[in-house]
């Protein structure tokens, strides 16, 4: 074994299956309209991005990569399954 | 605070060696790109309970609701890109509309007849008994649509984005639009402010209410133009003790069948309600208590209760002590409520729900959790019931 | 009218050989290979595909993993390539090169939610004069003064209000010297419990006190109200009493064990260490024989060249913390837990693998409160104008405290950034960054020497966690603990 795992970080990271797929839970990200994390409001990658992360999407961290519903209102578009279609679904965004 | 593990899970191909393959199909960053958008390359851990409350599955595409000897037959509209229309009392969706485009939010005139959605792309009319597509009354974005109380016109707030040679955004300032509900006739554009969450509009009688992102709630005076603003409300005034810092109001704003009082949430601590009398001008703070993810709203059809949707329970808030009088866990993350006609359950959105959505059930008298019922192709994230009788209900 | 919005189309699937290699720090120490993984704070041990990897992949964004796993099938064969390769990828030091890529979990901390602990600088005074006081003798660079009674319950009831669901809190006296406030202690505590009695809190209460002045009376009560105290010592005595005088120039060291004998308080001991007191081995180990319950040291932050550290006087506390390194294994050996804080804390964070993107609770979890009605980011700070968060009548300011948080990431702070020990850090004690930093704006970087000073002491946290995981395992149980991202303090 390549490893000894020391820690408890390691130790979770290592006894993963490659198929446990924890269920991810959607609260309002993708349709919330809050300004998203690193897409800023003005649209452009905000170099401090964690304050839309620390003002409100700290219960589900992840969602801050979302971009905002009003600089792209069309980003949901794809994605009408979410759980099927995020991989095909969600369009790069970008500064 | 919910604490996350940082594990960064997708599911791993395993080539026909049985060995996993490392890559992902999926999406990209651009060299030098600081920006993501995929909002599925993390993997949650939080509560997202398998479904111990569901009742037994007729089929793999329903899920019985539990059958009382006069349980409402509401047509429960369900809806992300796409439409779907549940009989409750079958629990089985009977029919749907393909749009294609991300709703933020449905209307439904007061004789059932019409349905009007906001969509990324406008707003659309469909027709409730076919649940045909209609005209295409608006064109920009739309995050909010309202029918007058006089049920002549329909509001909408829109807005549009500009997109600059170099790719550029601009997020131009939003409008509330009126259409005319006769011959969808736009009758009105005002221009409401920027980046406007939602809208309580006055009718030219009394108060409007227009929230922001930026977290400001202004109350317009009546027949003031509502980008002449107004003053701001305190979304931490009341009765309740002092709370720090600042309040976030999120868009789920609602207004009695007149129009004259408006509803929407505000997180904070304590999370609270804030109903505006737009008439009187004034404003009250109904206390939640703790720190909730507010995520919907609905008035009973009586208007004495309030339905909140706190993103993984449920609270129910009696408007006339102004005081909470419930509240149930509902395990998964769940967007939207709207009261069935007869006041006697909820329905609310569970977004993602194994590989769909779902549409869970909770009664209010008992207050609990009646049953679920999974939509295979939609993961919804709108929810309205369609009248069969007098009153409209979205949101 | 409008500008039709642009069809956003989704970018076409990436070869799925191409690897993106994340930071990460592997070293050699002792016998062991080891290696830490810098966003994620994975810890293992590498055996010599694993090591041979490491090598490979140092100072490469990016690799193909086909190439990869060939050249390492030729040093060590097949299997324990594509082991070792599976390995790195489960670590998510390998990842595919078109995964998005990902800060650190941020979310381990409540930022923006209520905070916990409230400090009460109850006195602005102190009847000892150390020169390297970072209070200034306890005025913080203000004026001498008592916090009066009324002031402290104002403090306690704005502090409370302000909890939310939270059922817990930790009310601290501090200062200057607290005990030369005792009656406003004994009125603050009173309420304190009242409070959160009423409301169905549990608080928990300390007190950090240079020793000299405690009484029997003070000490009964301390220990039948459960406080957690700690007496700030530097040392035995040639050490402590030349930094620490009494007033008329004696030394302390006397005077305190003296009072803590008699009065039977079992305290914690709060060192401070200086550039005349590097020798941190013998300083510890003489207060661990001294019976205190436990031991923190603490550098020196005092801005001063008298007393603050150089190159050369880091490096002597490096030695002295390697011998202390050891003491940890011996007793860990013997099923005990030196009670050493510093070496304790460290190796609980390293085993609960929990990266940590601020160094301590300044204005997440804590608050220090002072006589005028101001409140501060913590306890060193109070006093500082840059890092008041709010006052007694207002309540905290949330976009001060907001906008304070962000520029002490280490995001936001250059040298951080390109550190393997950035998120075991967090960037290190605010108030030694601020004066670090010439005192200007935000953000605060601490300075080099002072960076190399906790790079070794991680890097020696992480052989110690290695060491105790091989010679004493079943102590890695403690270690392993739930650690709080925000609650090991980086200061003291």
């Amino acid at each position: 074994m390549a490893m000894k795992p020391l820690n408890r970080k390691a130790e979770t990271l290592t006894s993963r299956s490659p198929d446990d797929v924890r269920p991810y839970t959607f609260g309002d990200c993708c349709p919330g309209f809050l300004p998203g994390w690193e897409v800023a409001a003005n649209g452009q990658a905000d170099a401090c991005g964690w304050q839309a992360d620390l003002r409100a999407c700290h219960p589900c961290y992840w969602t801050a990569q979302v971009p905002d519903n009003a600089t792209y209102p069309n980003w949901m578009d794809n994605c009408g399954n979410v759980a099927q279609d995020w991989e095909t679904g969600l369009p790069l965004v970008g500064p | 605070m919910m604490k996350l593990a940082s594990t960064r899970i997708q599911p791993r191909p395993r080539g026909a060696d049985g060995r996993v393959r490392s890559g992902s199909a999926g999406l990209g960053t651009r060299p030098g790109s600081a920006v993501i958008a995929s909002c599925v390359a993390i993997a949650l851990t939080i509560g997202c309970t398998s479904r111990k409350e569901e009742p037994a599955a007729a089929s793999a595409k329903t899920a019985t609701v539990q059958r009382a000897l006069d349980v409402p037959r509401d047509r429960v509209w369900a809806a992300s890109t796409h439409v779907r229309v549940i009989d409750a009392a079958m629990g089985q969706v009977v029919s749907g509309a393909q749009l294609s485009h991300a709703i933020n939010d449905m209307a439904f005139t007061a004789d059932g007849r019409r349905a009007f959605v906001a969509s990324s792309d406008g707003m659309y009319e469909i027709d409730v008994e076919t649940t045909k597509l209609g005209a295409h009354l608006t064109t920009s974005p739309a995050r909010q649509v309202l029918i007058a109380p006089d049920g002549k016109s329909i509001g909408v707030l829109e807005h549009d984005v500009v997109v600059g040679k170099d790719g550029a955004r601009t997020v131009m300032p939003f409008r509330w639009k009126t259409v005319s509900l006769d011959d969808g006739k736009v009758l009105s554009t005002e221009t409401a402010g920027d980046r406007v969450l939602a809208v309580a509009p006055g009718y030219g009688t009394h108060a409007s209410v227009v929230l922001f992102e930026a977290g400001v709630v202004m109350l317009v005076p009546a027949g003031q133009a509502l980008e002449k603003g107004g003053r701001a409300l305190d979304l931490a005034g009341g009765q309740e003790p002092l709370a720090f810092g600042k309040m976030i109001p999120r868009q789920y704003l609602t207004v009695n069948h007149e129009g004259t009082r408006a509803y929407f949430p505000v997180e904070g601590t304590p999370s609270r309600i804030l109903e505006v009398d737009l008439v009187a001008g004034t404003s009250r703070a109904i206390a939640l208590g703790g720190q909730l993810h507010l995520r919907g709203l609905a008035l009973s059809p009586d208007e004495k209760k309030l339905v909140v949707n706190a993103m993984r329970s449920m609270v129910v808030v009696d408007l006339v002590t102004a005081k909470v009088t419930g509240s149930i866990e509902l395990g998964a993350a769940h967007t939207g409520a709207v009261v069935s006609e007869d006041g006697s359950r909820v329905y609310l959105a569970q977004t993602v729900d194994e590989k769909g959505g779902a549409v869970t059930i909770v009664g209010l008298d008992p207050l609990r959790v009646q049953g679920k019922i999974h939509l295979d192709d939609i993961s919804p994230w709108v929810i309205g019931i369609a009248p069969r009788a007098a009153m409209a209900s979205a949101r | 009218m409008s500008a039709a919005t642009e069809v956003l189309v989704p970018i076409p699937v990436r070869p799925d050989d191409l690897l993106r290699v994340n930071a990460f720090f592997p070293f050699e120490e002792g016998e062991k290979r080891l290696l830490f993984v810098v966003e994620n704070a994975a810890f293992t041990e590498l055996d010599d595909a694993g090591w041979a990897l490491a090598n490979m992949l140092a100072g490469h964004p990016r690799t193909s993993r086909k190439a990869t796993l060939k050249a390492l099938s030729e040093l060590h064969g097949e299997e324990a390539a594509v082991a070792t390769v599976e390995g790195f990828e489960q670590l998510e030091i390998l990842e595919p090169a078109d995964r998005p890529r990902l800060p650190a979990d941020m979310s381990s901390f409540g930022v923006m939610g209520p905070m916990s602990s409230l400090v009460l600088h109850v006195a602005h005074d102190c009847n000892l004069r150390c020169g390297y006081c970072y209070a200034d003798f306890g005025r913080y660079g203000d004026s001498f003064g008592m916090m009066d009674e009324a002031m402290a319950i104002a403090h306690i009831d704005k502090f409370f209000d302000q909890l939310g669901d939270r059922k817990t809190v930790s009310v601290t006296f501090f200062g200057g010297e607290p005990l030369m406030n005792m009656p406003v202690v004994y009125a603050g505590h009173a309420h304190a419990k009242a409070r959160a009695e009423r409301e169905g809190r549990k608080v928990g209460f300390s007190l950090t006190t240079n020793g000299t002045l405690l009484t029997q009376e003070a000490v009964d009560f301390f220990i039948r109200e459960k406080f957690v105290i700690t007496v700030s010592i530097d040392g035995p005595p040639d050490i402590n009493d030349k930094i620490r005088p009494i007033e008329r120039g004696s030394g302390s060291y006397e005077k305190i064990m003296e009072r803590v004998r008699t009065t039977g308080l079992h305290p914690i001991a709060r060192v401070t260490l200086t550039k005349k007191s590097t020798d941190v081995a013998r300083i510890v180990r003489h207060l661990v024989d001294a019976g205190f319950k436990d031991v923190g040291v603490s550098p020196v932050a005092s801005g001063s060249k008298k007393f603050d550290f150089e190159k050369e006087d880091l490096a002597q506390v490096m030695i002295g913390m390697r011998a202390l390194a050891d003491d940890f294994v011996a007793y860990a050996k013997q099923g005990k837990v030196f009670p050493f804080s510093n070496m304790r804390g460290i190796l609980e964070q390293i085993g609960a693998g929990e990266p940590r993107p601020l160094p301590c609770g300044a204005a997440t979890n804590l608050a220090a409160a002072d006589n005028k009605g101001d409140v501060y980011a913590c306890h060193r700070l109070v006093g500082n104008e840059q890092f008041k968060i709010g006052t007694v009548k207002e309540g905290i300011d949330r976009d001060r405290r907001f906008n304070l948080i962000g520029g002490m990431h280490p995001r936001t702070r250059a040298p951080c950034q390109s550190c393997w020990a950035r998120y075991l850090c967090g960037g290190g004690c605010h108030h030694i960054a601020w004066l670090h930093s010439g005192k200007g704006e935000a953000p605060w970087t601490i300075a080099d020497d002072f960076c190399d000073f906790l790079r070794d002491m991680y890097r020696l946290g992480l052989y110690t966690y290695a060491r105790v995981a091989d010679e004493a395992p079943e102590m890695l149980s403690r270690l392993k603990g739930t650690k709080d991202a925000c609650s090991q303090p980086a200061g003291l």
